[in-house]
């Protein structure tokens, strides 16, 4: 009698189970595109004004990456874009241990990327980072970075406090792990008016094509 | 048979006398009806009263008789006062008074004097005058009227610079009391709102002795309007060209939509009154909503400054300048109810909410609010004593308004608490004595004390002020005032204050002397922010208030067209607080240490030729002597409005077509700027000058039945714009056309 339940509920299972992946296949080939193209909205945190520690952020979670700062993100894999207030860095080139790169489209109308080029990828190299405000006026340090984040923003620094509007442009790049995304910087603060928030609209292409549809 | 005859005589007569009781009141130039014009009988007697008004065609009947005194009176007319001796058919005149020598002020006394009698040169801006160039804010009628006043832009907003002095020195009242809520030192220019104003008066001078804290250099006083008639409508609107169209083609799907639209508002102004004046009770509402377009300035190039005498140039690189864009409402509400002629209460209340605007994308806004309410009773119980208990509350609130949440946060509360009591006793038609107690409850709550939390402060004033007005000789006149304020951190603090007036045929010439005082404010006293731990910003508890001695002597024409005057003072302002850096720059202390010397001279002039023109304008000269270093904002030694006007008025139609000009004149000032050279860092100190420059502006306002008004103009015509823009020159956008219309019932 018990073997006999055994292999009824073993029988039913496997039933189950085969019907259940039908199911997800079922849907994988309902919704091609769309269901590899993660897309979100985010808003980071703020970084410390002087200080070199930047806010990291990973496609793959969606989220910022906890426990990264100046000593080990040049060795860390997994993030792909960071901000330091107006500055960027990609896990790339000067910035990282990854295959990251980025390239402006100058593009606002977001819609409308659907693809990467990935000959137009820039690698990272350096950017100046605000140390301080001294007599003399700011004072530098040089840092690894990315400077075709320099046109996310328009900032007048002539008015007080400085006025920072997002330009919109659309940025394609490639991630740590090779994988493609675009995000568009939507604005510097997050929803108090509070500065050095930056928030963006990203969508990543999750099956590592260079299609963004 | 001679009975008979008499007694119908008698009858026709008394017929007669009924019938042509009516009479009319028209205007003496221009012999068209005065409507709604005031009628007073009095009844020798029995000193009673009665009150009545001319209707639409001027027309009117007597209430008593033989034996009673008649009084008509109207704005910009001379009260009529005569005794009446028969009841008949009469047609009474009223004679314009122009030049409102007989309009009644109340500022420079606290009490009722015609203008051509008040101790302390009064200056009047009439209703009259600010409908027919279809002002729509204060400051547009200010800046007019009163020369050397300016309005600048700074960072935070606005800030007033008259004659010298700033917004510290200067008290603006809403119908005598004080109004909360300021964004650096200034009050919220926004909540004054011109259809609802009777007149301005302004008081220039130490007014302390009156008003206490603030009234140092001069008094604004703005009354609002009653309710005259039975009933009555306004309705109003101005649309002026928008300063600058900053997205012209903004879809409704853009992402900052909400933003970008509220940049661009329409400069419109739209008002509606209402009121009513049946038997005791009258009452008037109010409602004002507005709005204008935010603009950006931008310096016509970048300015190179040369140090010749260490071979360096500073560059001052051409500059952005963002004036913010808003929009508003306000309504406010009046009430009075005559329970009889010796006994009447008046309550109030008014409500204001003010959304601003700026340039900075970050998904917030300013909201501003505020509520005020008030009331008194006056009690004449003789025609010798007239007392008066009033309060009055005034919030003023700020939030950050969240556009992407749809929340606000509080960030600034301020309120004013201020009973009063004020008796004025006629000893004899010569000898005023007036004597007053009130209490004034200051109240902030700011995230300014502190820098992160919002905390909050509060201040408690007790006031005593006694003021004899003496009529010396029948030419000379003597008020004396004192004025004790007991303020909860610095004490007792006496205001006093003398003033001779000398009338000699049409001449009046005056000498005042004042102290005025301004309490240190609770930010000046409580602030303790340490900002990013670079520097703190400290308050001092123990400050002093500043002080001043204002000294004037003026002399004054009036004959028939013509009214000039001029002034000439001495300000000598002491214990100023100001912030000084202390601690190797780490502390910004609030001290009282500054002094300077305010002296000038003010001419005004009001001139009416060939019957239809009226000319009319002031000149102003300021010697500014302050002891610190940087002259930030100057005002200009020279400064003069003029205004010329062509009035016709007919039975059924008014024109007037008035051109106006307020000319600035040079500034210079020393400034600094620190630079790196030869190793070290060294104040260099060079000369900046700005080239005088005018504004003028074209109204032409049309009138039909009295009822209907339109109103085409033309602010800055020759399309002034400043090269450089900064908190020393106009913001002016350039040349821009409105039309008015307006409608009352």
């Amino acid at each position: 009698m018990t073997k006999f339940k055994l292999t009824t509920v073993l029988f039913l299972a496997a039933i189950l189970s085969i019907t259940a992946c039908k199911k997800d296949e079922e849907n994988n080939d309902d919704n091609t595109d769309s269901s590899t193209l993660k897309t979100g909205t985010v808003t980071l945190s703020k970084s410390e004004m002087y200080k070199d520690d930047w806010v990291y952020f990973s496609f793959a979670s969606g989220k910022e990456v906890n426990g990264i700062d100046s000593t080990n993100f040049n060795s860390r894999t997994d993030w792909d874009i960071a901000f330091h207030s107006r500055l960027g860095r990609t896990n790339g080139g000067n910035s990282g241990v990854g295959n990251a790169g980025v390239f402006d489209t100058e593009i606002t109308d977001y819609s409308s990327i659907i693809h990467v080029d990935t000959n137009l990828l820039m690698s990272d190299t350096t950017v100046q980072l605000i140390t301080g405000i001294g007599n003399m006026g700011p004072t530098y340090k040089t840092v690894a970075g990315n400077t075709t984040f320099d046109s996310a923003f328009d900032v007048d620094y002539t008015q007080h406090p400085p006025t920072y509007t997002a330009t919109k442009n659309t940025f394609v790049l490639r991630t740590a792990d090779g994988k493609y995304a675009k995000i568009q910087i939507q604005s510097y603060f997050d929803e108090y008016g509070k500065s050095g928030h930056i928030t963006f609209k990203y969508a990543y292409q999750t099956n590592g094509s260079t299609d963004l549809k | 048979m001679k009975h008979i005859f008499t007694l119908l005589l008698l009858h026709i007569s008394a017929i007669l006398i009924a019938q042509s009781n009516k009479c009319i009141l028209l205007d003496k130039e221009s012999n068209l009806p005065i409507a709604y014009a005031n009628i007073c009988f009095e009844n020798i007697e029995e000193t009673t009263k009665q009150y009545t008004s001319t209707s639409i065609d001027g027309s009117f009947e007597y209430l008593m008789g033989n034996n009673s005194i008649i009084a008509i009176s109207y704005v910009g007319y001379k009260t009529y006062i005569d005794t009446i001796h028969q009841l008949e058919s009469k047609t009474f005149y009223l004679i314009p008074d122009f030049l409102n020598l007989e309009q009644v002020v109340v500022t420079a006394t606290r009490s009722n004097k015609l203008l051509k009698d008040a101790p302390v040169i009064t200056q009047l801006i009439s209703a009259k005058r600010i409908e027919d160039q279809g002002f729509t804010n204060v400051q547009e009628v200010l800046n007019a009227e009163i020369p050397g006043l300016e309005f600048q832009t700074v960072g935070f907003g606005t800030d007033i610079n008259m004659q010298g002095l700033n917004s510290k020195n200067i008290l603006i009242l809403i119908d005598g009391e004080q109004m909360a809520g300021e964004n650096g030192n200034n009050i919220d220019y926004s909540r004054l709102n011109t259809n609802n104003i009777e007149r301005i008066e302004i008081v220039k001078g130490a007014s302390s002795a009156l008003y206490g804290s603030q009234a140092m250099g001069g008094v604004i006083n703005i009354i609002t309007k009653s309710s005259r008639k039975k009933f009555d409508i306004q309705i109003g609107g101005k649309i002026k060209a928008n300063n600058q169209l900053n997205y012209p083609e903004l879809k409704k799907d853009d992402d900052d939509y909400f933003y970008k639209s509220k940049l661009d508002l329409l400069n419109l102004n739209l008002n509606a009154s209402l009121g009513f004046n049946i038997n005791k009770i009258s009452g008037r509402t109010d409602f004002t909503a507005k709005s204008s377009d935010a603009y950006q300035l931008i310096d016509a190039y970048d300015q190179y400054i040369d140090i010749t005498n260490v071979d360096t140039t500073i560059i001052i690189p051409a500059a952005t300048t963002n004036i913010d864009g808003y929009e508003d409402f306000t309504i406010s509400q009046k009430l009075k109810y005559k329970f009889s002629n010796k006994l009447e209460l008046n309550a109030n209340g008014s409500f204001y909410k003010h959304n601003r605007y700026d340039f900075h994308n970050d998904n917030k806004y300013d909201n501003f609010n505020d509520i005020t309410y008030g009331a008194s009773i006056n009690y004449k119980p003789n025609k010798k004593l007239n007392l008066r208990a009033s309060f009055n509350s005034d919030t003023y609130y700020k939030y950050y308004y969240f556009e992407k949440l749809d929340e606000k946060e509080l960030n600034y509360k301020n309120i004013f608490f201020n009973p009063k009591l004020i008796g004025i006793y006629n000893v004899n038609n010569k000898h005023t004595l007036t004597s007053g107690a009130e209490f004034l409850h200051e109240y902030l709550l700011t995230d300014k004390f502190t820098g992160d939390t919002v905390t909050a402060k509060s201040v408690n004033t007790s006031v005593m002020f006694a003021q004899d007005d003496i009529d010396i000789t029948n030419n000379i006149n003597l008020i004396a005032g004192l004025r004790a304020d007991y303020h909860s951190t610095f004490g007792l603090h006496i205001s006093p204050k003398v003033s001779i007036m000398y009338k000699y045929k049409n001449h009046r010439f005056r000498l005042n002397y004042a102290n005025g005082f301004r309490s240190p404010t609770l930010k000046e006293l409580y602030m303790n922010w340490n900002l990013l731990g670079m520097f703190t910003i400290k308050g001092d508890e123990n400050l002093q208030p500043e002080s001043n001695q204002y000294l004037s002597a003026s002399a004054e024409y009036s004959h028939k067209n013509l009214n000039g005057s001029v002034n000439i003072y001495n300000n000598w302002f002491k214990n100023k607080i100001v912030g000084e850096w202390q601690d190797n720059q780490t502390v910004y202390q609030y001290v009282n240490v500054g002094h300077s010397t305010l002296t000038g001279l003010e001419f005004l002039l009001k001139y009416r030729f060939l019957k239809y023109f009226n000319i009319s304008g002031g000149y102003s000269y300021v010697i500014d002597q302050r002891n610190d270093e940087n002259q930030m904002a100057s005002s200009s030694p020279h400064a003069a409005n003029f205004r010329i006007e062509y009035g016709l008025s007919k039975k059924f139609y008014n024109l007037n077509i008035i051109i106006s000009s307020k000319i600035t004149g040079a500034k210079n000032y020393s400034t600094y700027k620190d630079v790196f050279y030869q190793g070290d860092f060294t104040k260099f100190w060079y000369n900046v000058h700005y080239d005088p420059y005018s504004i003028w502006n074209l109204s032409i306002s049309q009138k039909i039945y009295n009822r209907f008004s339109l109103i085409i103009g033309i602010d800055n015509i020759l399309d002034y714009k400043a090269e450089i823009i900064n908190f020393n020159t106009s913001i002016n956008p350039g040349r821009r056309v409105f039309v008015s219309v307006r409608y009352e019932l």
